[in-house]
């Protein structure tokens, strides 16, 4: 008996759709895994010879399903699957492995200078001829590499002929004086060459860096698409080569605090301002999109980022948010005048002596600078600075971890005015400030406050959403601490299946999970997705998270369960763990009968590792003829069935068996109302997940509220009785379910440990912050009279300490340890159930736990523990 | 920062067929890891591999006109590459190359490199001596596959063969690893499980040709 193993041409009832793609024979199985387990039919030997290609997933769409099929229905093809799996794995392993060495290995990675270097060696060698070849490609493509001159052919011949007389002699030598002549014209020609090669010459740096945060200095030559940016107190000086035949450099250019990249063949502002003086007219393109056409002369162009969005909704990542609005100032130092050129609008002139403002398409305000007053730029260019009428504003700083700014982070302001909320967006200017224009002014005594590092920072980690204090002053808003940017710590991590082979284009999106009120929020904007080897990178994530709130990634692949991983908190202990391999499993086979016939079905997978009614995973299926769904596929997660009776949306929880596989019939449990479990839940982008995506300080005061409690006054203190400043103060709706507390921000405890607590509402409760993490709560306050103090300890967070039993092996590299905490009892109201900490060598101890009984689980066990008010307790297996 | 889309290889090609030499400064910037990748596996010492990338991308600059828009430039640069890696070996003569696995001072260098992947991976080593004893004809698309992640068609365009061998190759790879593999009592095929069958007639002389 034979069979034709994978072999596409033996099938002559295949559609050209079913072909693969290349058209190829596929690759033969082990002759040894034949002998050893033959295929019991000719679709078994068929679907052998796909299985190597299935795995390298080199086969076409209609194929992929055929091997999926029979393999689900055969399981010696499945297990020989499963040894093609590993064949794969095993290798991609020892490749990994081998690709490291040799990247390791000194000398085998190109100088970073090559692309260049290439460059510059066509043109000393190609004479600079570099249009379109008029001769035959063949011929040119055999011409000397390495720039040396070679006779070949009838010249050859023809020379050695010339050399036979002394006439030819004679002839010869003019020809080679000629020739040399010609020689040393082309020689000259050839050395200037390089000229032409646009780039940024860099003559002296000071405080300057470019991407990855590599220092630069003098002698370093940007070219297309590279970028710098000068910290405060810098400079950097460079010469601009562009690919005119004119006169080279066209122009010196000094930067001081700021940020350009080299763009198209010319030094592109994004922010700060740079001194261009010029050799001769030269046309500098501006990140709006406009154009200055300069003469020769000596100018200052500054590039200050505007307002971007009004109200458009606290979701950067969503927004696309880019740095291309722009103020834009032309100075005239000396020289030609400069000429704002911009699509439809009409050429505008800024004369000598002269300063020219504009935005996007706007009017050019010329304004006269008076007489020339020597100085450096700075004290000659308006600085971004608020106007000296009276203007609604708030305005901040954001700074890097050692004190720098952080030019060029992105700022978003949530604020309330007017009865109503606004978001604003800006970018930092060099100095690390903005200035958000806020029309009508700021009411609340306090804005909510993301920051994200410039793309030229990702050695700094985004700031999470969090309250800061603000006072107004004049009209301006003043935000009472400066935005602080931790470093941000490289995440990496590897997406594979349950054999351990590399998944390519799993979703990975980190969160910030709320431990207190059981939000989450989708960091969205740094959304990556795996590589072939199933390796991921994510870079800027949070360097420091508000007291407890951490850091979770949601991987999602289509037809794969969702899966949640906490992540060490970064700058923490813990933060320095190794590369994370997450197995991301594939979807289980259930069976469900007992339901309507021929209905449309919804199910909703919770997905653990996130508070639970926070996230799901919907999936619709149509029942058969009587009522089953014989055979569909599901999370790992709890599985919920959604009904709709009459306006009230309810679900039923499945308890699903496994006999055999999971099976389940209808009803399955009591429903409940969909809004007593899940919270409105939004889609991720690119997933089938949907999450709350919700922050802590997501609804504030923003106008009185009917139906408050009279004023009163809350007085924070903590164990010592001493006054508590700065803690942020919650209302929390009674919900009947405390899953799903409903927080609204009242604001900051004053100096004194005060704030008026009038905006709560008769049924809401009041759950107190302090600054290290403390908390307090006091049940309806409403029960209290009027105008009275009602004083709040704050209560110290708890700390547990790994006992030794419970730490890795020594021997163990790995030795971070996941310990999830789980209450066993009801606590504060608003307190989500779980909480996870991370230990790792010399750093048994964990903190910021409420004080409580709690179940704790390290590695699949689960023990009690009691955390204490004060001190600590010892967690250990025995 | 800014919204500007980059241009495509063939639009840079473009480019570079009317003389833009920045355009083709990026282009290099793009496929250099690429055919340094490939000029590594296939040459299998740093220095020459640097001098190959260079040659292939010369070459590149001197043939622009012959490139078809219509077509990747991907594949055709691998091509050049392939040819320009397989001129340089005939040059080269070379018989017994040195594997990665030493250093110039004949230290194991893969012992050496840390391994966080635990016990998992401890077969490693073994399987990789057993690679390096491969015939370049079957390790180089076992490679090239695996290590450098192109697809089967950019291989079959850098090797100078049929998309059809270089499946059979990559499965003959396979047959002889786990050949020799179970030769010495390593399983391969499935952790704890049972070894691949023998792949008789598989076996070949090690060395590259």
């Amino acid at each position: 008996m034979s069979f034709a193993y994978g072999r596409e041409d033996r099938e002559p009832t295949r559609s050209p759709q079913q072909m693969q793609g290349d058209g190829a024979m596929n690759q033969p199985p082990n002759s040894g895994d034949l002998l050893r387990a033959p295929p019991a039919d000719a679709a078994c030997a068929r679907v052998r010879g796909l299985l190597r290609d299935f795995v390298d997933q080199d086969l076409a769409p209609g194929l992929v399903r055929e091997v999926a099929e029979h393999v689900h229905g055969c399981r010696v093809c499945a297990v020989e699957l499963s040894r093609s799996e590993h064949e794969v794995l095993r290798l991609r392993r020892t490749f990994d492995a081998l690709g490291a060495a040799e990247a390791a290995q000194p000398g085998s990675a190109l100088p970073p200078d090559f692309a260049a270097r290439v460059v510059e060696q066509l043109v000393l060698t190609e004479g600079g001829d570099f249009g379109p070849q008029a001769g035959s490609s063949e011929s040119q493509s055999h011409r000397p590499v390495s720039g040396q001159s070679v006779a070949i052919g009838s010249a050859a011949r023809k020379r050695s002929n010339v050399f036979a007389n002394p006439a030819g002699m004679l002839i010869a030598g003019l020809f080679a004086l000629f020739a040399l002549t010609i020689g040393m014209r082309l020689f000259v020609v050839d050395a200037a060459k390089p000229d032409r090669v646009a780039r940024l010459e860099i003559m002296y740096a000071d405080e300057v860096f470019g991407s990855g945060r590599r220092p630069l200095a003098g002698g370093d030559i940007l070219s297309e698409t590279q970028g710098l940016w000068v910290r405060r107190g810098g400079t950097a000086f460079m010469d601009w080569h562009d690919l005119s035949e004119s006169i080279q450099p066209a122009a010196s250019i000094e930067i001081r605090d700021g940020e350009l990249q080299f763009r198209d063949g010319a030094p592109l502002l994004i922010g700060g301002e740079v001194v261009v003086e010029t050799n001769r007219g030269v046309e500098v393109p501006m990140a709006d999109g406009s154009r200055l056409a300069l003469g020769v002369g000596n100018y200052v162009i500054a590039a200050i980022p505007k307002d971007m969005f009004e109200d458009e909704g606290f979701a950067p990542g969503a927004n696309g948010v880019l740095p291309g609005d722009l103020e834009l100032q032309i100075e005239v130092r000396s020289g030609e005048p400069a000429v704002v050129l911009r699509g439809g609008v009409a050429p505008q002139v800024v004369g000598v002596g002269s300063t020219g403002s504009y935005v996007g398409g706007g009017q050019v305000s010329v304004v006269s600078n008076g007489p020339v007053i020597a100085g450096t730029s700075r004290d000659r260019v308006p600085t971004p600075t608020i106007s000296p009428e009276p203007m609604a504003a708030i305005s901040g700083n954001v700074f890097a971890p050692n004190g720098q700014p952080a030019a060029g982070a992105h700022v978003w302001l949530q604020y309330a005015a007017a009865s109503s909320v606004h978001t604003r967006a800006k970018v930092a200017g060099a100095n690390g400030g903005f200035v958000v224009a806020t029309e009508p002014a700021c009411e609340s005594p306090f804005a909510i406050v993301l920051s994200l590092p410039s793309e030229l920072r990702p050695d700094l980690g985004l700031v999470a959403v969090d309250a800061v204090p603000a006072i107004l002053e004049n009209g301006v808003t003043q935000l009472q601490r400066p935005v602080e940017m931790g470093y941000s710590t490289v995440l990496t991590g590897r997406a594979v299946d349950a054999s351990q082979v590399p998944l390519q284009g799993v979703s990975v999106i980190p969160c910030i999970v709320d431990e207190l009120f059981g939000s989450v929020s989708a960091l969205t904007m740094k959304q990556t997705w795996s590589a072939q080897s199933g390796r991921f990178k994510l870079e800027q994530l949070p360097a420091r998270l508000p007291h407890h709130q951490r850091l979770v990634l949601a991987l999602s692949h289509e037809g794969r369960s969702t899966v949640i991983v906490a992540v060490p908190e970064r700058g923490g202990p813990a933060a320095q763990v190794a590369e994370q391999v997450i197995v991301v499993p594939s979807l289980r086979p259930v069976s469900l009968h007992g339901l309507p016939a021929n209905t449309l079905v919804t199910l909703l997978e919770e997905v653990a590792g996130l508070p639970v009614g926070s996230a799901a995973v919907r999936r619709t299926f149509t029942t058969n003829a009587v009522g089953a769904l014989p055979f569909v596929q599901l999370g790992h997660g709890r599985v919920w069935m959604l009904s709709n009776t009459g306006q009230v949306a309810r679900i039923a929880e499945v308890h699903l068996q496994q006999v055999g596989i999971f099976s389940v019939g209808y009803p399955a449990s009591e429903s409940v109302q969909y809004e007593d479990h899940f919270r409105p839940l939004q889609p991720l982008p690119g997933t089938e997940l949907k999450v709350v995506n919700s922050y802590r300080h997501q609804q504030f005061q923003v106008a009185p509220i009917e139906n408050i409690v009279a004023s009163q006054l809350l007085h924070v203190v903590d164990g010592y009785g001493q006054n508590v400043a700065g803690a942020q103060v919650f209302a929390i709706r009674q919900s009947p379910c405390y899953q799903q507390p409903d927080p609204r921000f009242l604001g900051f405890t004053a100096p004194n440990g005060h704030l008026s607590i009038g905006g709560v509402k008769v049924f809401e409760d009041v759950f107190v912050i302090g600054p290290n993490g403390g908390l307090a709560w006091v049940s309806r306050p409403s029960a209290g009279s009027a105008n009275m103090i009602v004083t709040v300890p704050l209560q110290a967070t708890g700390r547990v300490v790994l006992g030794p039993d419970l730490r890795p092996d020594p021997s163990n590299v790995d030795r971070v340890v996941a310990i999830t905490f789980r209450r066993s009892q009801e606590m504060l109201v608003g307190m989500a159930p779980e909480a996870v900490r991370f230990a790792t060598d010399g750093h048994w101890e964990v903190g910021g736990l409420p004080a409580g009984s709690y179940f704790a689980e390290v590695n699949g066990q689960t023990y009690p523990v009691v955390v204490p008010v004060a001190g600590f307790a010892v967690l250990t297996g025995q | 920062m800014l919204p500007v889309s980059p241009p495509t290889d063939n639009e840079l090609m473009l480019r570079v067929q009317a003389g833009d030499l920045r355009s083709f400064e990026l282009l290099i910037k793009r496929f250099q890891s690429v055919v340094h990748g490939l000029a590594m596996s296939m040459l299998r010492r740093p220095e020459d591999a640097e001098e190959v990338t260079q040659d292939t991308f010369l070459k590149l600059f001197r043939a622009r006109d012959r490139f078809d828009s219509q077509r990747k430039l991907g594949p055709w640069l691998l091509r050049i590459a392939g040819n320009t890696c397989r001129d340089h070996l005939r040059r080269r003569r070379v018989a017994d190359l040195p594997t990665l696995r030493t250093d110039a001072d004949g230290r194991d260098i893969l012992r050496e490199l840390p391994d966080r992947r635990g016990a998992v991976d401890q077969l490693a080593p073994t399987v990789r001596t057993e690679l390096d004893s491969l015939s370049s004809k079957v390790r180089l698309p076992l490679e090239l596959k695996y290590m450098r992640g192109h697809t089967n068609r950019e291989i079959a365009a850098a090797l100078g063969i049929s998309v059809s061998n270089v499946k059979v190759q990559l499965a003959r790879g396979k047959d002889i690893l786990a050949s020799r593999l179970q030769a010495i009592g390593v399983s391969w095929g499935q952790p704890g499980g049972g070894i691949g069958g023998s792949a008789a007639g598989a076996e070949e002389v090690g060395g590259d040709q």
